[in-house]
């Protein structure tokens, strides 16, 4: 039996049941169990389709059309499952260090686990945008835990533009209904391509843009990304950033699916890179100016979501591929990154000119974060240089050396808004009684373990990256325009 | 000043240039069958609408009950469910107010809150068990209800409501609604491979005893019912947390 | 017979749960005859073979029934 929709299902279960039991006393342990029940959870599926309620392939006119809702399992969506668990795993594990940890945020964690696990398996728009609704809620949901009143100006703020955004997503998936009468996604790209295309599609691609600009923290809804990753805690940003990263992935390749054969495609990725470029630029000029350790990680987020973008954008099966390999590895990092800023926080704050010497005080979690730096940076031998190198493969052989240039650019200003921060954090000068301060505050052995983990899997995955390409290819192969 | 004339200029000029694409898109809109000739040539039960929203499509359906159920946990968490940290709320809510306020509603309200509250929860009941062959159905039914319980507590204020929903009975029915869809899912994928299946029968035992010529109703009323206790006790739910102060202070570790 | 009778009986159930719920006391004397009233008015609801709608009545019996017996009496 393909068990494949328990990866769904159980974490919903599970996470009903954790929102009942949220003042248990038991809550440690029972997130504890359930890390481990995550890990097993990508392993359950099989490849190939799935079809929801055994409704299957009809032909209606010659036509074949699916009836009911479709899942499919392939090993790409199988890589984006595991890297999204393992990090759902490693935040759980975290927040049982927390005080005051209740069940809600066990509950929306794995809301949003299923939620983005849903969006990225099913081959349905309207399930897809269901679940991109309850990941946008959870997201929210999230923020708001923080509890202080910046949370909840920036958590209402996302809600309020989300409801808009997420409205025009609905209205696009209407349109496209009605244009192709299907909402399964390989259908209506095949109608797409037999009929010529009416004024409905293009207001549906327009619409699409503008659910994944939001989804996936793209200009012009970046601010907000950035308000919600950096005002809430740290460790939380983390498994923030890797559903965003993911919807990003996901909803771009439904519109590669959907408009790739089509001739408005070029402009379509005219508008999707230009995008992505904007992403890129804004967030390293304004990470250049922040004080704010974890805004300066947020807006670096929104960089790297720009390569993801423009990765993806190309539409060639390298440009794909390293899109998507680009956008794991930066789940990895950064939310290795992100750890490292929640145990600064931690310690003494998160505004990086009141912290200063913290190698003395932790030189374990000092070198895990300069490696996590280099691989964000993009040094070998780290993942992130892997997957930037085959980024700049891509753009080269789709003949825009102009793009090879800026993400060098973009690179080096990577580079030095992380040393400063490095610098300023762990380097800088300070007094014996601040290092004493330091060494008062444990460091649980949770955090560091999460850390190294991440940092180990950068490592492994820039010295053999094949690990993940060769699971990438073919279907990049199977995605691409030509 | 002029960033602001600048800025305002721009955005009115970007809504209406998105407005007209949309108008332009919707106008131009010409609606292809596909799929839908299915939906209605097959009966599967009388109300179309439930066989495509239970039957065809009910994987959406769990989604739809997820955003409501999630809504539900983020508005609890507003007024301070399981937060990290309650400084912030524990400053807004610096003075205790629970007195309630009579606004002063007539009798004629008041004599009339009551069985009409009364009446619209057996009619959302109703609406409830017929949405497989009715217009109605879970989310229907579970509004009236809902509706009701507002009712009476506009009419009466929250001290005196006579219809006391607890929090604690509200969350209990929210879970059990859900987890019954979830469930049932599950059983269908046990049965049949599938989950959300329609299960006609087990052993030869209709798993929902209805009237000859209404079609395979199946699993459908119990995920009616399942979908309506959820939205009955999640609209319910944000109304409490929107006139009680009592439950933000015991949110908040106060009293 | 079960057929026609199982969907009232459900509803009687969700009825017991609700009527529970209700504070005050309700008049049998008052609601009988309405939910006789308000079922003929609504009219075959939901099968069409009957011209009352008898599951209205019964989830009002069973309201009634819930909260004339375990009424539940508390501060809300």
């Amino acid at each position: 039996m393909n068990l494949l929709p328990l990866i769904v299902v159980i974490p919903l279960l599970m996470a009903i049941v954790f929102s009942y039991i949220y003042r248990s006393k038991y809550i440690r342990l029972l997130t504890l169990l359930m890390a481990l029940v995550l890990l097993v959870l990508p392993l359950l599926g099989l490849y190939g389709p799935y079809f929801f309620g055994g409704h299957g392939v009809v032909y209606i006119e010659g036509m074949p059309f699916v009836s009911g809702i479709l899942y499919t399992l392939n090993p790409l969506k199988e890589t984006l499952i595991f890297t999204l668990m393992l990090i759902g795993v490693l935040v759980l594990i975290i927040s049982t260090r927390e005080e005051r940890l209740s069940g809600t945020f066990t509950a929306l964690v794995l809301m949003g686990l299923a939620s983005v696990s849903a969006v990225i398996l099913t081959e349905d728009l309207f399930n897809l945008y269901v679940f991109y609704e309850i990941a946008a809620i959870t997201q929210a949901g999230l923020v708001i835990l923080a509890g202080r009143e910046e949370a909840y100006r920036s958590a209402f703020r996302y809600l309020l533009v989300g409801t808009m955004a997420g409205s025009i997503l609905l209205l696009g998936v209407g349109l496209l209904l009605s244009a192709t009468g299907s909402l399964n996604i390989v259908d209506m790209g095949r109608y797409l391509a037999l009929k010529p295309l009416t004024p409905t599609v293009y207001g549906a691609l327009l619409m699409l843009i503008v659910g994944l600009a939001y989804g996936g923290g793209l200009p012009p809804f970046h601010t907000l990304k950035v308000d919600l990753y950096s005002r809430t805690k740290p460790f939380v940003a983390a498994i923030l950033q890797t559903y965003s990263k993911f919807i990003l992935i996901a909803l771009m390749l439904v519109i590669l699916k959907l408009f790739g054969g089509l001739p408005i495609f070029n402009t379509t990725r005219g508008v999707l890179i230009a995008l992505s470029v904007f992403a890129m630029v804004f967030g390293t000029v304004m990470a250049l100016l922040q004080d704010d350790y974890r805004r300066l990680l947020a807006y670096h987020t929104v960089s790297q979501g720009g390569y993801v973008a423009l990765g993806l954008a190309l539409g060639t099966p390298l440009g794909i591929v390293a899109g998507i390999f680009h956008g794991i590895n930066h789940a990895l990092y950064k939310s290795a990154l992100f750890i490292g800023a929640h145990i600064v926080e931690k310690i003494k704050s998160p505004y990086m000119r009141e912290v200063g010497g913290l190698l003395l005080a932790m030189p374990t979690v000092t070198f895990l974060i300069l490696c996590a730096k280099l691989a964000s940076i993009g040094i070998p031998p780290f993942n992130g240089f892997q997957s930037k190198l085959l980024l700049a493969e891509a753009v080269m052989s789709a003949d825009m050396p102009e793009l090879v240039i800026l993400m060098l650019i973009v690179s080096i200003g990577t580079f030095l808004y992380m040393m400063k921060a490095f610098y300023l954090i762990f380097l800088k000068p300070c007094s014996e009684e601040q290092l004493r301060e330091y060494r008062e505050v444990r460091i649980s052995k949770y955090h560091i373990f999460s850390l190294g983990l991440l940092v180990l899997l950068c490592i492994v995955l820039g010295l053999y990256p094949d690990m993940v390409l060769d699971r990438l290819l073919p279907l990049g192969e199977e995605i691409a325009i030509e | 000043m002029k960033i602001t004339i600048t800025r305002e200029i721009a955005v009115s000029l970007s809504f209406l240039l998105f407005g007209a694409g949309v108008f332009y898109s919707i106008y131009s809109i010409e609606v292809v069958e596909g799929v839908n000739a299915l939906y209605t040539q097959v009966m599967i039960v009388p109300n179309f609408v439930t066989a495509v929203l239970f039957d065809w499509r009910g994987f959406d359906t769990l989604g739809e009950c997820l955003i409501l159920i999630t809504s539900v946990l983020v508005t609890g968490m507003v007024f301070g469910k399981g937060l990290f940290n309650w400084d912030f709320l524990r400053e807004v809510y610096r003075e205790e107010d629970g007195k309630d306020v009579d606004l002063g509603f007539t009798p004629i309200i008041k004599v009339l809150a009551v069985p009409m509250a009364v009446l619209l929860m057996v009619l959302g009941v109703v609406v409830i068990l017929g949405g497989h062959i009715t217009p109605g159905g879970g989310f229907q039914g579970g509004a009236l209800i809902s509706a009701a319980y507002v009712l009476a507590m506009v009419a009466f204020g929250r001290g005196r409501c006579p219809v006391r929903f607890t929090h604690r009975f509200l969350e209990s029915l929210e879970s059990f609604g859900a987890l019954l869809f979830l469930i049932l899912g599950l059983i269908g994928m046990i049965l049949s491979g599938y989950y959300l299946f329609n299960i006609r029968e087990i052993y030869g035992i209709p798993l929902f005893p209805s009237p000859p010529g209404i079609g395979d109703v199946g699993i459908i009323p119990y995920l009616n019912i399942g979908v309506g206790l959820k939205v009955l006790a999640g609209l319910s739910t944000i109304t409490t947390l929107l006139v009680s102060h009592r439950i933000v202070s015991k949110n908040i570790g106060r009293g | 017979m079960i057929e026609y009778l199982f969907l009232p009986f459900i509803g009687m159930i969700l009825g017991f749960i609700l009527g529970r719920r209700i504070s005050i006391r309700l008049n049998l004397w008052f609601y009988l005859p309405v939910g006789v009233i308000v079922g003929y008015l609504l009219g075959p609801l939901p099968y069409y073979n009957f011209p009352l709608s008898y599951s209205f009545f019964f989830t009002l019996i069973g309201l009634l029934l819930g909260n004339l017996t375990v009424r539940e009496k508390g501060s809300p």
